[in-house]
């Protein structure tokens, strides 16, 4: 417990008996001064002009792509449309492939069918020509039954049904 | 879009505005936006920074309206996201203006009158000038209570502060305000205003 002391205490006691005052309200008592800047700077504020909302305000462009989900699926389903149709009339379409560099590669030629003219018909075969070649076509030897054949005859060759042979001219 | 709405306040327009109601979205913005800037231009004192924040703002606004409680007071929500927005940039700008601030503030001696057409240029730069000298915080307040004339109790909800700390920032700025645009009033307007 304090030792009571009675200087302190009586000290004290004035202290506490001070009147506080209110704390003053800002709007209680303005001086002419403030009152002056106050109504000089209300007058300002209101004069400043509002600036017209831009022409495409961020909110308007914000709110437009909110809806990308939309038009992305509509720009893929007319990507797929439009893929589908140009696939379909390109393998319609005529082969006019005019690239340059296509023309510079050699352009292989399928071989040509045409049949080679027939020159002669010998009994053992026939005899063609296509070009400068001449190409003789023999029958294989007929597999008859065998016959009196002298002994230093030799047997049948084993031939291809066809024996093809060149001459050159 | 809903009837009741179409005459109401932006507040009335939330639910239309979040359905995607474009016609509300429109009234919504058109409502907004003078207020939005006006906050914008008194916080940050600057006229440019302040057209490029209320944009930021009404988007910002528009993205978040979801998040507004309708138990609380709207104007309060919004002005509450405006000042946010504002102290996000002015510390972005802190340097900037830290080297503005430094130079001397050049007022001219004689005050213009505000509604003078010809003067209004200069009228609206000595403005800005006059809401730099305040800090953010007594800019708020200020501009809120004195220039917007909300109450305490507004202002207080919507910087989510004390009255009191309101009433003491009010007193403040007032007085940086009086120093500052009182001796060129006491020249020329004195007679006109004392």
């Amino acid at each position: 417990m304090v030792e009571r002391d009675e200087p302190l205490d009586d000290l004290r006691d004035l202290w506490n008996d001070q009147p506080t005052p209110d704390v003053p309200h800002p709007d209680a008592a303005l001086d002419a001064e403030t009152k002056a800047v106050l109504d000089w700077t209300r007058r300002a504020w209101n004069a400043v002009p509002t600036p017209a909302i831009p022409a495409t305000p961020r909110a308007a462009r914000r709110l437009r792509s909110r809806f990308t989900p939309w038009r992305a699926a509509a720009a893929a389903l007319i990507a797929i449309s439009l893929g589908f149709a140009l696939s379909t009339w390109w393998s319609q379409a005529p082969d006019t492939t005019d690239d340059g560099d296509a023309a510079s590669l050699p352009i292989e030629r399928p071989p040509e069918t045409t049949p080679a003219p027939v020159i002669t018909v010998r009994p053992d075969g026939i005899e063609l020509q296509a070009g400068n070649i001449r190409l003789v076509m023999l029958d294989p030897q007929p597999q008859g039954p065998p016959q009196q054949t002298p002994p230093q005859q030799t047997p049948p060759q084993q031939t291809p049904p066809h024996q093809e042979r060149k001459e050159n001219r | 879009m809903d009837p009741q709405a179409k005459t109401g306040t932006p507040a009335d327009l939330v639910p239309a505005v979040i359905r995607g109601d474009g016609e509300a979205v429109d009234t919504w913005y058109r409502l907004e936006w003078p207020v939005v800037y006006r906050l914008g231009f008194g916080f940050l004192a600057n006229a440019a920074e302040a057209l490029d924040l209320a944009q930021d703002a009404m988007l910002h606004l528009l993205d978040h309206l979801g998040d507004w409680n309708p138990g609380r007071s709207y104007p309060a929500w919004r002005t509450a996201v405006v000042a946010n927005l504002c102290r996000d940039r002015l510390r972005r700008l802190a340097t900037r203006q830290r080297a503005e601030s430094s130079e001397a503030l050049l007022l001219p001696q004689r005050l213009p009158a505000p509604d003078a057409g010809v003067e209004a240029e200069e009228t609206r730069t000595i403005l800005v000038e006059s809401l730099g000298a305040l800090t953010p915080r007594e800019r708020e307040v200020f501009v809120l209570h004195d220039l917007e004339g909300a109450s305490y109790a507004e202002v207080a909800e919507s910087l989510t502060i004390q009255q009191s700390t309101a009433r003491t920032l009010v007193t403040l700025a007032r007085r940086r305000l009086r120093k500052l645009l009182g001796p060129r009033l006491t020249i020329d307007d004195g007679g006109r205003h004392g």
